[in-house]
């Protein structure tokens, strides 16, 4: 096309520029065919030759007359007279005398004037003189008609001239014509070829246009997906056949109407527009040609559903475009809905399930515990030898029992996903020596040598949960030594690979017994899988043992395998990246694992003169505690619940105290919590060693152990063992501690209430009348407050208002209650309506805990901490006017209770809670 | 400039044959002109019967006319002879205008020639026009107009001697439209006419 058009131009270019000569010409044509047309003169040569005719009849007319005297003259006359208007037709008609002028007839016609002036009076005279002059004509005529002629030749010669000129003018002028009209013509034809070729190019285009129109137009209507065109503004200019089926509308709605008319949700549309018109103003694309996204869209009817898009811009002829391709995904959300609603449920039953196996292995576990202690006492007293055998039987029995409840609450408790490794540094050398020293007895027992391969170089500490890395190996341990008969056992251990953050052991437990089939052992680490039936009667098992361990060193983040010969043996394998231990940490505050089988001898351990602190709400339970410690030489005190534990507390120093966690009025992580704060529970045993007894220690439980200042866990049920470990770790030298516990002093109440040095240092400050004022004065907004928080609470009611937020102004009141009483140092009650305060920021008034309780408690605490306010301020009276030895005395306590409490004091002022002591977590950690 | 030689009689006809065709395509444009131009002269009101009793009587003068053919009147055995008298009685027409063969422009008295064979009855195809000094033209008579020619009698209000190409003068209003202005209208155009024959 563009290559044609240039020829096409210059051909336009040559017909226009010949058209104003074409013009020019044409009308020098016409002007020349008017001339013509308006012939301006008659036959001039016929005119000029009639003068000779008209001469000639006139000398006829004389001669005629000549010949007889007689003869009429009137002939004469009129030929004259005719001859006379021929020439005076040249002397005064416009055209001959302006053209015989050119041509020199003048003279002649002059002369032919003179002739016809002289004989004019002849003529005109009387008869008879013509008649005697008419030989006289006759001689003047023979010269005249010689004048005449030469008239006419020469007349005749001009006008053929002058025809001659116009016509070969009028020729040079036709010829300029056709030669202007020949190159226009030739300009023309050239380009009518060219114009014909440009039509045949263009038609060709036209239908290879439309018949890639055609195409488009079948594959967008064959299209499954709706697809539809739109122009910048929205407006639909393109909709296919799967968009009608999708939308509803028809082919003819849509066209022509904005999308956010018909598709996009009423919600949505301002949203779009906005999208849109950003687009427009400043080209950023939000939703717009994104890829493919999820959006929602309206059908004709109204509903909403959901679609997935991907739109793509085109420009077409500057044009801006939008083509969006849209598929309804609504039945495919739906399943994908409804398949995350099935797996919810199945999961949330399996989670109720394996919750549910936890809860009755627990429960099962707590009259376990009772009979198993019960046993060990019954161990202990006079028995014949018949009842030590059934004892022994009855031992063993519930001990597996406990094995097998353990193994089962493990498998529930990784099922449930609520299993956590605790993680403390511990000797892996000295771990896995201890694990060979403890079990070759039983390979004894059965004829094999159990030995330790150790590397060379020691590996030390690592970090990891020794309850459960004991439990693997003794799991494989064991399960060696049970396969193995009259064989050999070997544990191997060596540091395969060593980074900056871990160190990877591998461990390997090689026996020589009967050996594992290739088929069995891609099974042996799954559920329920006993092998052998006669062994697995013979040595007992759920067959949850190496599905544990699996488990287990899944969650360390190693791998567990095993590779045999079946009559030959097998080794079993564990790979775990340890991670380091950064700085050497105590080792043996791990508490101990809860199925160990090591069997210990009997407590050599005296620990006459030390108290121990038993809790629990089980009668049973106390006793049994009670006298396993009494056996071992302790004094015991008892009490059923975290209240009496307090109470305990208040008045006596312990130097170990034993929790239970679940008992009624209050729990064991809140006593010990309390005991550590030192406020109600008072100061006496604020570093005492709490542990906590439990069935169940799970992972998050332990976490509030931590934060309660829990020293550790003894899971229940107490054994002699247990006890006696952590007894050995508490006391190694009896003797010192017995001088330690004979050095505390045993005070009762002083302090506990009152920060004594911020006190001391107040009454210095503003002298006791100063400090009593204020103190009364804090004692009335303080009962103010208290009546404040009365009507407050009645209003947060859960029985009236169960859904009521908690009144901003209870809030406020509690927490200028709390700020007034760090002012005077009443420090416990500032930490209680601290906790208060901080409690009432996050729950509405249905989970504020006891209210009315917690009310009264602090009642009772604010009127508690005025009396000792009161009381220290006439104290410091007394000393002030130099009062007797008593008030010295005073005076040097609370000098001792202000230096005890300065560190606490620290404590207060940083970010931790003053009930956690740093020390105590670190330790529990 | 082209120049193409064409010999003088060859080129003679092309020439002819080429103002043919182009004569024929502007016809029509001045044709349109032509009507917007006006001849002046007067439409006279006697009756035909009248004017047959005039021409009936033989003439008293000299006679300047002689009309002969078929005719429903005549006045003697040649038919129809006119002298000055009897011509300044029919009704007029006037023309005014130049013509190629005088000297500025003239005011024609005569009588219209169409008009002067309906009241002479005169039947047949054509008329032949003779003149004194025997020229002659033969004109179709559905080649006479209403309008033209005038039979004119009188220049500029006087009789015209035979000097003056008088005493009758065939004439055609030349200046109102080149329709006139045509070799057949001037070949047409007889001075000095004598006789008119009405011829079948």
């Amino acid at each position: 096309m563009r290559r044609l058009s240039t020829p096409l131009v210059f051909l336009a270019l040559v017909t226009l520029v010949s058209f104003g000569p074409l013009v020019f010409l044409i009308k020098s044509v016409g002007d020349e065919l008017q001339s013509l047309e308006a012939a301006d003169m008659d036959n001039a040569q016929w005119t000029v030759s009639q003068v000779n005719v008209d001469l000639a009849a006139l000398q006829v007319a004389v001669a005629n007359a000549s010949l007889s005297p007689t003869a009429s003259m009137l002939n004469v006359k009129l030929r004259f007279d005719i001859y006379y208007s021929r020439v005076q037709t040249f002397a005064n008609g416009d055209y001959y005398v302006s053209h015989l002028d050119e041509g020199r007839g003048d003279e002649a016609l002059a002369q032919m004037q003179g002739f016809l002036t002289e004989t004019v009076p002849l003529i005109d005279g009387p008869e008879s003189n013509l008649r005697a002059a008419l030989p006289e004509l006759q001689v003047a005529l023979a010269d005249q008609r010689r004048i005449a002629r030469d008239f006419a030749l020469k007349a005749l010669e001009v006008f053929a001239a002058q025809s001659d000129d116009r016509r070969r003018e009028f020729v040079t002028l036709l010829i300029t014509l056709a030669a202007v009209l020949a190159v226009m013509l030739l300009a023309l034809c050239t380009a009518l070829v060219v114009l014909w070729h440009l039509n045949r190019l263009t038609r060709r285009n036209a239908d290879i246009v439309q018949a890639s129109g055609k195409r488009m137009l079948a594959t967008i209507s064959a299209s499954l997906d709706a697809i539809l065109v739109s122009d910048s503004r929205g407006v639909i200019i393109e909709y296919n056949g799967a968009a009608e089926k999708v939308f509803g509308y028809s082919r003819e709605e849509a066209v022509g109407r904005p999308m956010t008319e018909l598709i996009i949700p009423h919600d949505q549309v301002r949203a779009a527009e906005g999208d849109l018109a950003q687009f427009l103003t400043s080209g950023e694309k939000s939703i717009l040609t994104k890829g493919r996204v999820q959006q929602q869209a309206r059908r004709k009817p109204g509903e909403v559903f959901p679609m997935e898009m991907s739109i793509a811009e085109t420009d077409q002829s500057g044009e801006l475009m939008f083509v969006a391709y849209i598929r309804d995904i609504s039945e495919q959300k739906a399943a994908q809905d409804a398949l995350k609603r099935a797996r919810d449920e199945a999961l949330a039953g399996e989670k109720a399930k394996s919750e549910f196996m936890a809860l009755m292995s627990h429960e099962m576990r707590n009259p376990l515990n009772g009979l198993i202690g019960a046993l060990d006492l019954l161990e202990r007293s006079p028995l014949n030898e018949k009842q030590s055998s059934y004892l022994a039987i009855t031992q063993k029995s519930s001990r597996l029992l406990l094995t097998h409840l353990n193994d089962v609450l493990d498998i529930s408790k990784f099922n449930a996903g609520i299993v956590a490794l605790d993680m403390y540094p511990v000797d892996l050398d000295q771990l896995l020596h201890d694990m060979v020293d403890d079990n070759e007895p039983m390979a004894q027992a059965r004829g094999n040598v159990l030995e330790l391969v150790a590397p060379d170089k020691e590996l030390g500490l690592v970090q990891t949960d020794s309850v459960r890395l004991t439990q693997v190996l003794l799991n494989l341990i064991s399960n060696a030594i049970k396969f193995t008969r009259n064989g050999q056992v070997s544990v191997e251990y060596e540091l395969i690979d060593e980074t900056t953050k871990t160190r990877t052991v591998e461990i390997r437990v090689a026996d020589t017994g009967v050996g594992i089939s290739e088929k069995d052992l891609e099974r042996i680490f799954d559920d329920f899988v006993t092998l052998n039936a006669s062994y697995a009667r013979d040595v007992g098992g759920t067959g949850l043992g190496l599905a544990i361990v699996k488990r287990i060193v899944r969650a360390m983040g190693g791998e567990v395998g095993a590779e045999s010969v079946e009559n030959e043996g097998s080794i079993f394998w564990v790979r775990i990246p340890f991670r380091r231990v950064s700085s050497v940490r105590a080792k043996n505050l791990a508490p101990s694992a809860p199925d160990q089988k090591v069997q210990s001898p009997a407590p050599v351990l005296s620990l006459q003169g030390k108290r121990a602190l038993a809790v629990d709400d089980s009668i049973l339970n106390c006793q049994i505690t009670t006298d396993m410690l009494e056996s071992m030489g302790l004094e015991v005190q008892l009490a059923h619940n975290g209240q009496e534990a307090i109470d305990a507390c208040k008045t006596e120093r312990f130097d170990v105290i034993f929790m239970d966690i679940s008992m009624p009025v209050m729990d064991g992580i809140e006593a010990t919590r309390h005991i550590r704060a030192g406020e109600i529970a008072g100061d006496l045993n604020t570093q005492t060693p709490i542990y906590a007894l439990t069935a169940h220690a799970l992972p998050n439980e332990l976490d509030q152990f931590n934060e309660a200042g829990m020293t550790g866990v003894i899971t229940k049920p107490l054994s002699f063992a247990h006890l006696d470990i952590r007894l050995r770790e508490l006391f190694p030298d009896a003797d010192q501690e017995a001088v330690e516990g004979a050095g505390q002093d045993m005070r009762l109440n002083d302090g506990r209430l009152l920060d004594e040095a911020h006190v001391q240092d107040l009454l210095r400050l503003v002298k006791v009348d100063g400090m009593r004022q204020r103190i009364e004065a804090l004692q009335d907004e303080l009962n103010l407050g208290l009546a404040q928080m009365r009507d407050c609470l009645k209003d947060c009611d859960p029985g009236n208002n169960p859904n009521a937020s908690v009144p901003q102004e209870l809030r406020d009141q509690v927490h200028k209650m709390a700020g007034m009483c760090a002012t005077f140092g009443l420090r416990h009650l500032h930490l209680s309506l601290s906790d208060i305060e901080r409690e009432l920021e996050v729950t509405d008034c249905a989970s504020i805990e006891r209210p009315q309780e917690r009310y009264l408690e602090v009642e009772a605490l604010t009127e508690q901490s005025l009396a000792e306010i009161f009381d220290r301020i006439t104290a410091f009276a007394a000393v002030q006017t130099g009062a007797g030895g008593s008030g010295k005395g005073t005076a040097r306590d609370q000098q001792g209770v202000s230096d005890e409490f300065a560190p606490e004091e620290e404590t207060q002022g940083g970010d931790v809670p003053a009930e956690e002591s740093d020390k105590q977590a670190v330790e529990v950690a | 400039m082209l120049t193409v030689y064409i010999p003088g009689r060859e080129r003679g006809k092309r020439l002819a044959f080429i103002i043919r065709n182009i004569k024929g395509l502007t016809l029509a444009i001045w044709l349109l002109f032509a009507s917007l131009a006006s001849a002046s002269w007067a439409q006279s009101n006697d009756g035909a019967g009248d004017l047959q009793q005039v021409l009936g009587v033989a003439p008293e003068g000299e006679i300047l006319l002689t009309i002969s053919g078929e005719l429903a009147v005549r006045n003697s055995e040649r038919g129809v002879q006119l002298d000055q008298q009897m011509l300044s009685r029919l009704p007029n027409q006037r023309y005014e205008t130049t013509t190629i063969w005088t000297k500025g422009e003239q005011t024609f008295t005569g009588i219209m020639l169409k008009e002067l064979l309906s009241w002479l009855g005169a039947k047949g195809s054509a008329i032949r026009l003779i003149a004194l000094n025997d020229y002659a033209v033969t004109v179709p008579l559905d080649e006479i107009y209403d309008e033209a020619p005038l039979i004119a009698y009188l220049t500029n209000g006087e009789a015209m001697s035979v000097r003056e190409k008088g005493p009758i003068w065939v004439v055609y209003p030349y200046d109102s439209s080149d329709r006139w202005r045509q070799q057949t209208s001037y070949a047409r155009s007889v001075w000095q006419l004598s006789r008119i024959e009405v011829i079948d």
